[in-house]
């Protein structure tokens, strides 16, 4: 049997042995909340990834994607009874996943009583306590600050958060070319590899929450505590998965999937990690227009961080148009040298045409007009 | 020229002045004013002083003192009063001297909010002060709005705005609504009937969700001429309000005239069309340097008229001005009526409100615009502080017009219409409920401005709108109930025109109800005077494609619309008849269109239009004549008749109800589907009704007779657009059968009414 075949069957027993999850408190009328929890060891793996991420993997998910270290990290999310922001909204469900001594370990909250959701918020937030970072999917725009309006009415505090890392935009900057959509749905399946049977669908989950509220049976709610426990659990495992590629982004065949992971990096304020990522995806053949649009997305964030030296690496370890102007504007704003800008832009008109940008011929003229002007130009 | 001069000209102009049946002179007066008060802030008093202002109007002042004592209060004074200093003051005086307070203003349109943000923003700078004002609209951007919802002093915002975007999402506004001590609510005229009513529950949340934060605002309201301004203001605001009406600005002398086109033919009882004659009287004010507005009753014609002033007046620059424009083009026409670039507007009752154009010189209404209050809104366009203003009003044929025509002192003595508004109206209060209800859990035995609110809420929760747990109603619906409830009309979806003559571009847009009239395959559509004619419109994705072109025709499309009867109740009614209100249902269909050559407004031909039917259910109340008054009468007196008599009750029952003549239809039917009597219905013109001819019942016997004297005064032999309508569309002898007819009717409702 192959080491992979092995590591998949330990995987299979995991979770099996996993499928008792236990149930702390048990719902009884009159009380606002239940609360359920669910315990997985470090071995436990969702998709093709594990659920913890190991110490080495910490410092590189701060480097890519500023993610503070694991250990104060809440995973968020939440089920509603609405797709709109707005007060008509009510937060019924929250999943919240935490890193445990002993692995990982899932707690949800359910509002049991919509007249009593004060003690579920309260609840909600003891569960945060002690958390420093968010990590949820479309959380910033959904998740949050739906949690925010419910807690304004009911007057109670915000809870502070130093950092919220939303994963939808990690999914958007490395996916984005590779999928139609990076739905978590989409993410699960194609990035992580999970499968799910039987999942309900999520326009059909308001109603169920409040069926549940006239009948009081919690068992008819079980596909979705399911649905949002697994939600919880792609988080994690797609967070891990971000760790692994930083880790190891020799292993990633897809050169959109590289260029994204090094630009998430120079994003993050870690541009010489992340810039030898884009000039390896470059080299593996990124399409037009991607390559023009990243080059000068990344141009202008090595400037604006004041980064020339990083900057002018990059623009001379590629010959394209853009890396040439970007030159060209260098050597004539920054260095005052006009001679070597002229040379950069006719260079790019050599190589590739006085049409690919319609700034070429203008920028010529004037370069040739500053020379003939020659030495007394550049005072400042 | 001056106004004074060209007065002159027009009257040594026998052609003109023999055709003008009323001229009356308005005169101006002296300002009425109080020196600064000891209350107002000392950098307040000194920005005005600053601004050569040491004296405050009497209304002014008294605006000022109201307000800051905790009154509500709604200032009833004409166009360029100064109406805006009387909000403007108290609400920046108790900012100065306390900081935290917060302010929302309403306008009736972005249009007027932008306006009245520029004026309200250089009276702030002046004060040396750290004081937010901001406009929030559909325009403004997300990073911006984050900013309004914590700076904003003063929010400047629209109905719609305040509906759908703020109410909603109230947490995001807890800062202000915690200190929300003023609603400003302007041109407060202007929410009446259906905007009115949905207005009023608008306001019935608003007042909810600043209780839920314990904030109880003062609100300051400011009103054109109208009969019941603080009756309006406490319906819609649900506060008791003090009215302010000692007008204390100066104003100038007004010429008003009214001018009748003449007969041309007295057979068909055709006078010269209006359009035309107030195009040639415009473009003889704008080349003499008149600065000029037009009012026209139309979208339609406002184009036409634009096109033909545009030709007419050479190098002097016109322009039209409506809704559907794009609100960069809109801030345009506006900035250069204020600089005098543009010598003439041809306007909707879009320019009616107060956005700010300046005074002009001279004002032309092109028909009766529907209401008193209307006609001097319109009129005061014209006029600058001091000199003279010119207001001239065109009588088009309807019967409305040559009634005002021949009676030019319903205008001067009459008292202005009454704001009328349902909030109950149980279609637009239960719509209204649900976004309540959204907002904020409903107690039971809660009044959301209505005893029955208990009913509807449990209806709303047999529907699974609602859940109820314990004694509290929560939203338990997936939708965001504001989303789908418009407060201009039926439907908030609208068609946008894509010019394709030059790559794709988006030119202006129309409410989805009117465009199977206005841009169906080959109409002509015309904007800024410029003519297109549509290639395509695309129903189902709402787009009009359109290219231009260069035509000497418009088109008009034909309505034809169909009634059944859902649900009936009998009202009391003359013997011989049947009276009933009820709900009906309206399926509106658009056939076919003509084609108008330009100037000569003749038929050249005529297209099919292929467009689905559009369906309403609303209130109506219709009378049926009995077998025995139709075979008494006989039946060609009957068919003929019910056209003179419908066409004469469209417009004397607006005059009744005082609504906008749009807000109501009137159709008559010699064998009516429900019950094969011939039948004329009068509905309202709005998704559910409104009230208004539900009120019919108690006051047919004053219409009828109203009705048969408009009838007895129209001079014309056998019938005129004036009377029971034009020639061509009515059977010979159609005055005499309509006479009849009325006369029966009048008599028999004289001898008693029946039950």
């Amino acid at each position: 049997m192959s080491q992979d075949k092995l590591e998949r069957l330990r995987r299979i027993l995991s979770e099996a042995k996993e499928a008792r999850s236990e149930k702390v408190k048990a719902p009884s009328p009159g009380q606002s909340q239940c609360v359920f929890v669910h315990r997985f060891p470090r071995s436990r793996f969702y998709g093709n990834y594990p659920l913890t991420i190991p110490d080495r993997a910490a410092e590189l998910l701060n480097a890519f994607f500023r993610c503070p270290p694991p250990s104060q990290l809440a995973f968020l999310d939440l089920e509603t009874t609405g797709l709109s922001a707005g007060t008509g909204n009510y937060v019924f469900l929250a999943g919240i996943g935490r890193y445990v001594p002993e692995g990982f370990a899932i707690t949800q909250v359910l509002l049991s009583d919509v007249s009593n959701e004060r003690h579920f918020l309260q609840e909600l937030l003891s569960l945060l306590a002690g958390a420093d970072g968010l990590v949820t999917y479309n959380g910033r725009v959904f998740d949050w600050p739906l949690l925010e309006t419910r807690l304004r009415l009911n007057r109670m505090p915000e809870p502070e958060m130093s950092f919220h890392v939303d994963l939808l935009y990690p999914a958007r900057r490395l996916f984005s070319g590779s999928f139609r959509s990076c739905s978590l749905q989409h993410i699960e399946y194609y990035v992580l590899n999970a499968m799910r049977e039987d999942d309900i669908p999520s326009h059909l989950i308001p109603a169920m929450f409040w069926q549940y509220q006239r009948t009081r049976d919690v068992a008819a709610l079980a596909p979705v505590l399911e649905h949002n426990k697994r939600d919880v659990l792609a988080l994690a495992s797609f967070l891990s998965a971000l760790a692994c590629m930083a880790e190891n982004p020799q292993a990633i065949t897809q050169a959109s999937v590289l260029l994204g992971l090094g630009r998430a990096a120079c994003d993050s304020g870690n541009p010489e990690r992340g810039l030898p990522l884009v000039s390896q995806a470059i080299e593996k053949g990124i399409p037009e227009p991607h390559l023009s649009r990243a080059l000068r997305h990344l141009s202008r964030s090595l400037k604006r961080a004041g980064l020339f030296h990083l900057a002018l690496q990059l623009w001379e370890s590629h010959v394209h148009p853009v890396c040439l102007i970007e030159m060209a504007k260098y050597f004539e704003h920054t260095l005052c040298d006009i001679e070597s800008a002229l040379y950069c832009t006719e260079l790019c008109i050599r190589c590739f045409g006085k049409d690919v940008d319609g700034t070429l011929t203008r920028r010529r003229l004037r370069l040739l007009k500053k020379l003939a002007r020659s030495s007394q130009l550049c005072s400042s | 020229m001056t106004v004074d001069a060209i007065l002159e000209l027009l009257k040594s102009d026998k052609s003109f002045w023999n055709n003008v049946t009323h001229h009356c002179v308005i005169p101006g007066q002296a300002a009425v004013s109080e020196p600064l008060g000891t209350r107002m802030h000392p950098s307040l008093a000194g920005v005005l002083k600053k601004r050569g202002i040491d004296r405050l109007y009497i209304h002014q002042q008294e605006a000022f003192d109201l307000a800051e004592s905790g009154h509500n209060l709604v200032v009833v004074t004409p166009t360029a009063s100064g109406k805006t200093l009387c909000y403007n003051l108290p609400v920046l005086n108790r900012i100065l001297h306390d900081p935290r307070t917060r302010a929302l203003y309403i306008f009736p349109t972005k249009a007027l909010a932008y306006d009245q943000y520029s004026e309200l923003q250089e009276l702030v700078d002046g004060l040396n002060a750290q004081i937010g004002v901001f406009t929030y609209d559909g325009d403004t951007s997300p990073e911006v709005r984050k900013k309004v919802r914590q700076a904003g002093h003063i929010v400047l915002t629209n109905p719609d705005m305040l509906h759908q975007a703020i109410l909603p999402h109230h947490t995001k506004w807890m800062k202000l609504f915690e200190n929300l001590q003023f609603v400003v609510l302007d041109e407060l005229h202007s929410y009446r009937g259906v905007f009115g009513s949905h207005m009023a529950n608008v306001l019935r949340r608003l007042n909810r969700v600043a209780a839920f934060y314990g904030s109880h605002p003062v609100y300051l309201c400011s009103s054109a001429t109208i009969r019941n301004p603080g009756e309006l203001a406490s319906m819609l605001t649900q506060k008791q309000i003090r009215v302010i009406d000692r007008n204390g600005a100066p104003s100038s002398t007004r010429h008003f005239l009214i001018y009748n086109p003449p007969v041309i033919s007295p057979q068909l009882g055709i006078r010269k069309s209006a359009i035309l004659e107030a195009s040639r009287l415009a473009s003889r004010l704008i080349s003499h340097d008149i600065q000029t507005i037009v009012f026209a009753r139309s979208r339609v014609s406002v184009e036409i008229l634009t096109t033909y002033l545009q030709n007419a007046s050479g190098t002097r620059l016109v322009k039209g001005y409506r809704g559907g424009y794009l609100p960069r083009e809109r801030r345009e026409i506006e900035s250069g009526l204020r600089s005098g670039k543009i010598m003439g507007v041809v306007s909707t009752n879009a320019l009616e409100l107060g956005v700010d154009i300046g005074g002009l010189d001279a004002s032309v209404l092109v028909g009766y615009p529907g209401t008193i209050a209307s006609t001097w809104q319109q009129a005061g366009r014209a006029g600058r502080r001091t000199g003279t203003a010119l207001t001239i009003m065109i009588a088009t044929s309807s019967p409305l017009d040559q009634f005002i025509a021949a009676n030019p002192e319903y205008l001067f003595s009459a008292s202005p219409e009454m704001g009328l508004i349902n909030p109950d109206n149980l279609y637009i209060l239960s719509s209204h409920l649900k976004c309540a209800a959204f907002e904020l859990p409903f107690r039971r035995g809660e009044n959301f401005g209505v005893e029955t609110t208990d009913a509807i809420l449990s209806f709303l929760e047999e529907q699974g709108m609602l859940h109820l747990a314990g004694d509290t109603y929560h939203w338990a619906d997936q939708s965001f109930p504001a989303e789908s409830i418009s407060l201009r009309s039926a439907s908030r979806e609208n068609v946008v025109i894509i010019d394709r003559t030059a790559g794709a571009r988006v030119i202006g847009e129309v409410d989805l109800f009117s465009a199977p009239m206005l841009v169906h395959t080959d109409a002509i559509y015309i904007h800024q005077g410029r003519q297109y004619h549509v290639d395509y419109l695309d129903y189902a994705e709402k787009k009009a494609y359109v290219t231009a072109v260069d035509v000497d025709y418009y088109t008009d499309a034909s309505l034809s619309v169909d009634l059944s009867v859902l649900e009936e109740e009998q009202a009391p009614s003359p013997p011989g008849t049947y009276a009933s209100t009820g709900e009906l249902k309206v399926t509106a269909l658009v056939t076919m269109f003509k084609k108008i050559k330009m100037y000569t407004h003749e038929n050249i031909g005529s297209g099919p239009v292929h467009l689905p039917e559009q369906e309403m259910h609303t209130e109506g109340f219709w009378l049926s004549l009995d077998e025995r008054t139709l075979e008494s009468i006989g039946i060609s007196s009957v068919q003929t008749g019910l056209l003179g008599i419908s066409h004469l009750l469209s417009n004397v029952a607006t005059v009744y109800l005082m609504c906008d003549p749009k807000d109501i239809s009137v159709v008559a039917q010699v064998k009516a589907r429900h019950n094969g009597l011939p039948t004329i219905f009068v509905y309202d013109n709005y998704p559910g009704g409104v009230g208004f001819s539900k009120r019919l019942p108690a006051m047919l016997t004053d219409i009828l007779a109203d009705c048969m004297s408009l009838l007895a005064a129209c001079p014309c032999p056998d019938g005129c657009p004036g009377c029971v309508g034009p020639l061509t569309q009515v059977e010979t002898g159609a005055k005499a059968h309509t006479r009849k007819l009325l006369l029966t009717l009048i008599s028999q409702a004289q001898g008693g009414v029946s039950h």
